[in-house]
């Protein structure tokens, strides 16, 4: 998993971010606009609602800013 | 910086390359729901069509977003950009770098993302909602407006058989009120 996609000018194409419940709009709409140039997926999640294994298999995250 | 692709050019792109593939896929409290590129732009559309006849949005109009981080806020985002509006959020917003996507990072204090126009006209349109975007008007007209990054300003009240909204004249705020029942399907 990448660390940080807008520290990142051109994540892969085709790519699936997913970005963690409590991200702000602005990021959040940063972040899709820099995926959608490429054919890429964003992934929101809900504040409370958990971010499980299974989540990030079944949508087949490839970024995931902030992580370690 | 390199150059950007405007969001109208985002959204023709998504309706022309891998239309059908999912762009956005959202995880919420009551289930999962997954937009294609042409789903996605099909949302924009129908939610320009609300800025622009029930609101009166039109280039330059500023519209401040109180909103949570939902695909329909998205959606409502993309629209202001392609009536070429102007998104305005609330200061203390995160602030990344400046970012693709015809996004432009104006101070510390106020965030304007615009796809065109003058982001300063005089024609400023409040939009504010409840944690989902539900279309029906539903009282008296609230405080306008009840962002803090605001001050207040007289307004009009005009009311339509979808919506009710203030005119969107200049130096005066338009504003909508977003409140329960007929939440928008999918």
């Amino acid at each position: 998993m990448e660390d940080s996609l807008l520290e990142d000018p051109a994540p892969a194409s085709g790519a699936t971010v997913l970005l963690e419940p409590g991200t702000g709009l602005l990021e959040v709409l940063a972040t899709a606009c820099s995926m959608w140039e490429r054919e890429g997926a964003i992934v929101l999640v809900e504040e409370g609602v958990p971010v499980t294994d299974s989540l990030l298999t079944g949508e087949r995250v490839t970024i995931r800013p902030g992580s370690a | 910086m390199r150059s950007v692709p405007t969001p109208d050019a985002l959204l023709t792109r998504m309706r022309t390359i891998d239309a059908s593939s999912p762009r956005l896929i959202w995880h919420g409290s009551e289930g999962r729901i997954e937009l294609s590129g042409r789903v996605f732009d099909n949302w924009v559309a129908k939610s320009s069509n609300l800025l622009a006849d029930e609101l009166d949005v039109v280039e330059g109009s500023v519209l401040a977003f109180d909103l949570p981080v939902h695909w329909k806020t998205l959606a409502l985002a993309f629209a202001c950009w392609q009536t070429g509006g102007v998104v305005l959020l609330p200061p203390g917003a995160p602030a990344p770098a400046p970012a693709p996507g015809g996004i432009l990072w104006q101070d510390a204090a106020a965030v304007v993302l615009c796809s065109g126009g003058c982001p300063r006209s005089g024609r400023r349109a409040c939009w504010w909602a409840w944690p989902w975007a539900r279309w029906r008007w539903a009282g008296t007209a609230p405080r306008c407006p009840p962002a803090p990054w605001t001050s207040p300003r007289r307004y009009e009240r005009r009311e339509t058989s979808t919506s009710a909204h203030l005119s969107t004249t200049p130096g005066r705020h338009s504003c909508v009120r977003v409140t329960a029942d007929s939440r928008m399907g999918t």
